[in-house]
């Protein structure tokens, strides 16, 4: 089996509600040792070496971004713990959080440590309020054990808005505005919350940070792929009989996962990466699961045969416009058109002239979109002509037939 | 430090923090703009200034984009023009009006851009374009909003030239606004002698009224208007907070409360209004004593969030977006809250109520009346 754990080392074993369960094991003696034995740099060296990518969908080199961070000015800086975890099927960060807040503190610290912060912040998403007062008396329960050279820990609340998961968006609903995404550059890294440099990591991202550093970086990049090093949380969902969180070496089979783990029967496709994520039809389930091939922020869906692909594909589109901050041209309008489109095809009176146009706003999107909502709106779109073109060619044929009858009934 | 790059084929140099859009017409090359206006700061909405660099996996925006050392820009390429072309039909399918036939009331810069693009009309259709009743309520701007675009020009210019801060963006997405106060005609003393933002709108969504007789003298003179405050100040980063706060202590946030922050915080009713109407836990009408949210994500509709629905609906008697008349329950549908292990699930006040069947619901909802 190529489950294995490495995030989820201490959940189900240490108390969320007591830091001496987790001091009483290695708790906090990553972040002792750095302080001890490493400069900010070394530590940036030192996972970088490890090969960890973000794991909130994006994938960008951790010890790359911190060092961009780091470098970017002697002034204030700051980290920021993205926990605002709305991508479509998502729940893994929700399970970190509520079986082991004290990892993804001492992953904060250490980040912390390497760029030079003494301010961080965790943004928690309203849907998960009811972990609220949980992380925050883990917060309070660690600042009171009297560790030396912690930063200050502000743990901050969304108000509902899935953009504010996209990291300028989320800066802007920090500094207390419309979750807005930002253009970029400027970076983050450079001129990030409140115009200081700043880094955004996923839970998920942080809480390998004590692992790499406890076991060094040449333990963490023999796991996993050339590209993806390490293990990767996954949340299944959909037509599976065991739903639930699941940590895999990264690398390991679609197949493996939804089939041999969750149990799904009769699939006709899964959705890897949530709504913005990919569509993989059963023919492709031997595809492994790393940023080389398809991975996102870990929500794993699955369909079976009975299920409608374009109306999974209208929800999708559906999921963006309510979604979209409204900001630039491309998503605030392009998917308000894919909606009507696809929710008449869903309804038969679709038109053959639908696939171009479908196929040209795409294209639009995912070029001229000012952030990563609507760059990868249009995936479920592409993915689905591509695999199931046959399905949308059906539905407008069906369509011309109804038009006929509707036409003769007047 | 000279900065070198190439745009189609001219090389030319620049300096650290110029744009591509300044560095291409220093040398000529004309890159048609919308939501870009020199004298305010980028907002980069449009997306008809977008330019391709090479290496760049992505269209770029040539308004609000730095030039880098190296960089090679190409302003005229098929793929480029047909982006322009695309966010201009974009903008030209969901607006109302006869804007680009229409030139009378003043020149329309939709209707020069796509005259420019060389656009036919728009291929898209959208289920309801924008439309809105014309205002007329103010003396100074007659506003038709059926005709904005939301390119953000009139909110820039009113807030970086008027230093007013009258307009500000409310609710989200294809909803998207322009308004004032909370979302209240516009009719402000404080736009008297002013008129910036009709100067900056690109259609003619912001007109002056028949009855405005004033002279370029007389609107360029802001120096008796009252100045509304900045959007900097202490404490602005709370808002989102004291929303949430007034939110669950009153259960919606109410236009005297808006009013209230809006003083306390420094910044103006319509951008505190603008914030309370993007995030979906805020709520600008009362809501019921508790609030149910029934995930409608794909995850849940897999598992019939619909029959979820219909039970709760039968449960307390009202539909989605309402609220009982005895103030108990309101009944909102919400997208994905990360249960979908559960699914499917709901949310009451914030307790996660997952693996719901019909018959759980009312006994679930009996421990909240």
């Amino acid at each position: 089996m190529p489950e294995k754990n490495v995030v989820l080392k201490h959940c189900g074993i240490v108390d969320p509600h007591n830091l001496t369960t987790y001091l009483a094991r290695d708790g906090f003696e990553a972040f002792e040792k750095v302080k001890a034995t490493m400069t900010g740099q070394e530590v940036i060296e030192e996972i970088k070496a490890s090969g960890l990518r973000g794991r909130g969908g994006a994938g960008f080199p951790c010890g790359l971004k911190w060092e961009l961070a780091r470098k970017s000015g002697n002034g204030q800086k700051h980290v920021i713990c993205n926990a605002d975890e709305g991508e479509v099927g998502t729940f893994k960060d929700r399970y970190i959080l509520e079986n082991d807040p004290f990892t993804l503190i001492e992953g904060i610290a250490i980040a912390s440590y390497a760029v030079g912060a003494q301010q961080a912040y965790i943004y928690l998403r309203e849907e998960y309020h009811y972990l609220f007062d949980l992380l925050k008396d883990a917060v309070s329960q660690v600042a009171e054990k009297g560790i030396l050279g912690l930063p200050k820990i502000d743990v901050v609340e969304g108000a509902g808005a899935y953009i504010c998961g996209e990291e300028s968006a989320l800066m802007e609903s920090i500094e207390g505005k419309r979750g807005q995404a930002r253009y970029r550059p400027p970076f983050p890294t450079d001129r990030g919350l409140f115009g200081r440099p700043t880094i955004i990591n996923n839970v998920e991202t942080l809480m390998n940070i004590p692992q790499i550093i406890h076991n060094g970086s040449d333990w963490f990049s023999a796991i996993g792929t050339d590209g993806s090093k390490g293990t990767k949380v996954f949340s299944v969902s959909g037509d599976v009989k065991r739903p639930g969180v699941y940590e895999l070496v990264l690398g390991s089979e679609l197949r493996e996962l939804v089939e041999d783990l969750a149990m799904a029967e009769d699939i006709q496709a899964v959705q890897v990466g949530g709504a913005a994520g990919r569509l993989i039809p059963e023919s492709m389930l031997d595809t492994p699961l790393s940023y080389e091939n398809v991975l996102g922020s870990g929500a794993v869906m699955a369909l079976d045969q009975t299920r409608d692909i374009i109306d999974v594909v209208r929800q999708t589109i559906q999921f963006f416009a309510e979604e979209s901050c409204g900001k630039c041209v491309p998503c605030r309008e392009g998917t308000e058109v894919m909606v009507e489109i696809l929710g008449r095809m869903v309804k038969g009176d679709g038109v053959v002239e639908d696939i171009k146009t479908l196929e040209d706003l795409s294209e639009v999107m995912m070029l001229s979109s000012l952030c990563g909502l609507g760059q990868s709106a249009p995936v479920a779109v592409l993915d689905s002509l591509e695999h199931f073109g046959n399905e949308y060619q059906i539905r407008i044929e069906q369509s011309v037939f109804l038009r006929g009858v509707r036409a003769v009934r007047g | 430090m000279a900065i070198k790059v190439v745009i189609d084929d001219k090389e030319i140099t620049g300096y650290a923090g110029m744009t591509i859009l300044e560095a291409a017409e220093k040398v000529g090359i004309h890159i048609p703009t919308l939501c870009h206006k020199p004298d305010l700061s980028p907002t980069g909405v449009c997306r008809i200034c977008v330019v391709e660099v090479e290496g760049s996996p992505r269209a770029v925006g040539a308004c609000h984009t730095p030039i880098v050392d190296g960089m090679v820009i190409t302003t005229r390429s098929p793929k480029v023009l047909a982006l322009r072309k695309a966010a201009l039909e974009l903008m030209l399918t969901a607006h109302t009006g006869p804007c680009v036939t229409d030139s009378e009331i003043k020149q329309c810069e939709l209707n020069s851009l796509a005259s420019e693009l060389e656009m036919g009309p728009p291929r898209y259709t959208v289920r309801e374009p924008r439309f809105y009743p014309v205002e007329e309520a103010n003396p100074y701007v007659r506003r038709d909003l059926s005709k904005c675009i939301l390119c953000h020009r009139c909110v820039k210019a009113c807030e970086e030239i008027a230093k007013k801060n009258v307009y500000s963006i409310g609710y989200r997405g294809f909803d998207s606004k322009i308004i004032v106060d909370c979302d209240e005609p516009l009719n402000r003393e404080v736009c008297r002698d002013c008129g910036i933002c009709i100067d900056y709108c690109p259609t003619s969504a912001l007109t002056r009224p028949i009855s405005w007789a004033e002279t370029d003298e007389e609107k360029n003179d802001l120096a008796g208007a009252e100045e509304q405050p900045g959007s900097e100040g202490n404490n602005r980063e709370r808002l989102l907070e004291m929303l949430k706060a007034e939110q669950s202590k009153s259960r919606f946030v109410s236009p005297e409360v808006i009013g209230d922050i809006a003083q306390s915080l420094n910044v103006g009713v319509s951008e505190v209004y603008g914030v309370a109407t993007f995030y979906s836990f805020l709520s600008t009408k009362p809501l019921g004593r508790n609030v149910i949210r029934v995930c409608k994500s794909l995850p849940c509709y897999l598992k019939n969030a619909q029959m979820i629905i219909e039970s709760v609906h039968r449960a307390i008697g009202i539909g989605p977006g309402e609220t009982t008349p005895d103030g108990e329950f309101s009944f909102e549908l919400t997208n994905c809250i990360g249960a979908c292990d559960k699914a499917p699930a709901m949310l009451v006040n914030h307790d996660v109520h997952g693996n719901l069947t019909p018959d759980r619901i009312s006994e679930a909802l009996k421990s909240y009346s």
